[in-house]
């Protein structure tokens, strides 16, 4: 799963603290994720998608591979 | 600013365990390895609760999902050290190859397990997933 978080803090001037402290994360965890590192919990990821003014499937890409059942 | 659970469980626990090594030391019980180690886990668990005290004070946030995640997986990954370790010592033990005082054991498995757990907390923090 790869994701737009990047992206969308850059539309919003965000930085990578105010939007952990907005969400109530390490400023580590959101470099993580910013990465693709990181898969965040299903409530993470809509806390996020919520702080950035956006909804999950914007802000998430889920590849082909993830979509596979293992 | 009010002490969230976890600090407060540790601070009592540090400061109870420094003043029962005390008492031990007035009533001349237990031998200087077990006061030293006592009193060193009691003073490391009162720093320990003051420290991430004054990060709370700070408004740092040091606990998510990501770090409760390592965290969980680090005290796992130690426990288990600790197990192999009890077992191999034991066994050990029982063969006669070696011949090892309580008090050194525990000393030694007290290091390990703090070691293990920092080691493993490096790894996964660096790594990024926990899965």
């Amino acid at each position: 799963m790869r994701n737009r978080i990047k992206e969308f803090r850059a539309r919003y001037d965000m930085t990578q603290e105010q939007l952990a402290s907005k969400v109530g994360i390490c400023r580590e965890t959101v470099v993580y994720l910013e990465k693709n590192a990181y898969n965040p919990s299903l409530k993470l990821a809509h806390q996020i998608a919520r702080a950035l003014g956006t909804t999950l499937d914007e802000l998430y890409i889920f590849d082909e591979e993830d979509e596979k059942i293992k | 600013m009010i002490m969230d659970r976890a600090i407060r469980i540790t601070f009592v626990a540090g400061f109870m365990l420094i003043l029962v090594t005390i008492t031990m030391i007035v009533l001349e019980m237990g031998g200087d390895t077990a006061i030293t180690l006592m009193i060193s886990i009691g003073c490391g668990l009162l720093f320990f609760a003051i420290f991430r005290w004054r990060l709370l004070r700070t408004g740092e946030i040091f606990r998510d999902e990501r770090t409760q995640k390592i965290h969980n997986s680090a005290m796992a990954f130690s426990w288990w050290i600790a197990y192999l370790m009890l077992a191999v010592v034991t066994v050990l033990s029982i063969a006669n190859v070696i011949d090892i005082p309580l008090e050194s054991f525990t000393t030694i498995m007290f290091f390990i397990m703090i070691g293990s757990y920092w080691l493993f907390k490096r790894y996964l923090s660096a790594r990024g997933e926990v899965a």
